[in-house]
């Protein structure tokens, strides 16, 4: 059997092993990858993935479920255990990337990753935290085409003093159907944020027809939990998020409370709501 | 009565405004934000100072006059949420306090913030919990 290649990668501290049998696929794979990868050295290595094409006619011992189906296509291993399969290599590489992202933001060891849209504004973050079909990405594709600059739809990136990263990705619309597309920022208008910023304000907003927006304040303790609410490493590494949490929050304003339309709600956000709230931030650090 | 903060198990970080304390409880994965008072209650609780002298301490240490009712409040609230060692309950009934059913329902819902008198509390998120599900590959037209 051909001995695979393999790429290592380390992102955020978290350092990671790619095997391939086939070396064409190296470029799609790369593509995957999160924002703020780079190669590593031979090291001890926290997961190792394997990209493999199976034909049911050259079929491995360890494969034999997959044989039994008779089908050649891609497989995914992570750690030896079967992940995904699929004749797709693209809808492959969606789970890899998916899987691979948990994985980092569970285990990153020099960031902090949070369930969250962020956009810059006046060279401060607004931080958005919420779950899936809260509307974040509506909101910030909408505080984009106000000039507001993209950092993520999905994840606000942390480091250990407290500023948020850029995490560019194409924004994930979701469709009707419920399955999602992914349209770059550039397409609504929106310019990406390139430099760290310190949180400005932090929202717990999730969209209701015809909702009034009316938030009442968030203590910074309160605002902490809520961050720690949204991310998947609460339960693996809670001290190292209470404490960069701590510093993130300081100085920032946390607000809680229902929206409407995330066009007006927006516009409100960045023209009026925001622009109070600030002046008040000012005055209390 | 001699209530005692909690310790073993909790990981303890102070935030700076209005001294709040936060507090994850790795037993429960339960992290809790105490305000000002709540906090100021939970340090005083040292295991050796009966109810009515860390009343006392409790108001001296603060800026602002307390009420003892709220100071029993918190004392109820923290045995209530497990950050005592054991549990304490005010004897009499004219106490504005809330039940241990109503707090565990309080921390029940992941990730949902709800503050009481003096505690608010989250059930830390899985990592599934935290993260966008993705949908399974599409299969394409029927």
């Amino acid at each position: 059997m051909r001995k695979p290649t393999a790429v290592l990668v380390v992102i955020f501290g978290v350092r990671i092993e790619i095997q391939f049998d086939d070396p064409s696929i190296v470029g799609r794979i790369a593509s995957c990858l999160p924002s703020g990868w780079s190669l590593c050295g031979p090291t001890s290595i926290d997961r190792i993935y394997r990209f493999s094409w199976t034909d049911p006619h050259r079929i491995t011992s360890s494969l034999s479920t997959a044989a039994a189906s008779g089908a050649s296509g891609w497989r995914l291993f992570a750690d030896g255990a079967l992940v995904a399969q699929s004749g797709d290599l693209d809808a492959l590489c969606e789970r890899f990337q998916a899987d691979l992202e948990l994985f980092v933001a569970i285990h990153a060891r020099t960031r902090v990753i949070v369930h969250a849209g962020v956009v810059g504004w006046q060279g401060r973050a607004i931080v958005i935290p919420g779950r899936s079909f809260s509307g974040k990405t509506t909101l910030v594709a909408a505080l984009i085409r106000l000039g507001a600059e993209y950092y993520s739809d999905e994840y606000a990136v942390f480091d250990p003093q407290g500023f948020v990263w850029p995490f560019p990705k194409p924004l994930s619309i979701r469709m009707g159907s419920g399955a999602r597309e992914a349209r770059p920022a550039e397409d609504a208008g929106g310019v990406v944020g390139r430099k760290p910023i310190r949180v400005g304000w932090i929202l717990l907003t999730e969209y209701r027809p015809a909702e009034v927006w009316e938030p009442r304040d968030l203590t910074n303790g309160q605002a902490i939990l809520a961050l720690l609410s949204n991310a998947a490493a609460a339960r693996y590494q809670p001290g190292f998020l209470l404490t960069t949490f701590r510093v993130a929050v300081r100085g920032s304003v946390a607000l809680q409370g229902a929206r409407g339309d995330a066009t007006a709600f927006a516009h409100h956000l960045l023209t009026d709501s925001l622009a109070v709230e600030s002046r008040t931030a000012d005055l209390l650090v | 009565m001699t209530p005692q903060a909690r310790r073993t198990g909790m990981i303890i970080e102070e935030v700076e405004v209005d001294g709040e304390v936060l507090l994850y409880d790795r037993e429960r994965d339960q992290a809790h934000c105490l305000n000002g008072v709540a906090a100021l209650v939970w340090r005083h609780a040292d295991g050796s100072t009966p109810v009515d002298s860390l009343i006392g301490r409790v108001r001296q240490a603060s800026a602002t006059a307390i009420d003892e009712d709220i100071i029993w409040s918190a004392l109820e609230s923290l045995s209530d949420a497990h950050l005592l060692v054991e549990p304490i309950h005010r004897s009499g009934a004219a106490v504005l306090i809330e039940s241990r059913r109503t707090m565990m329902k309080r921390v029940a819902a992941v990730g949902a913030i709800t503050a009481g008198a003096a505690i608010t509390s989250i059930l830390a998120p899985t990592p599934a919990q935290a993260q966008t599900p993705t949908l399974p590959p599409d299969p394409g037209p029927d």
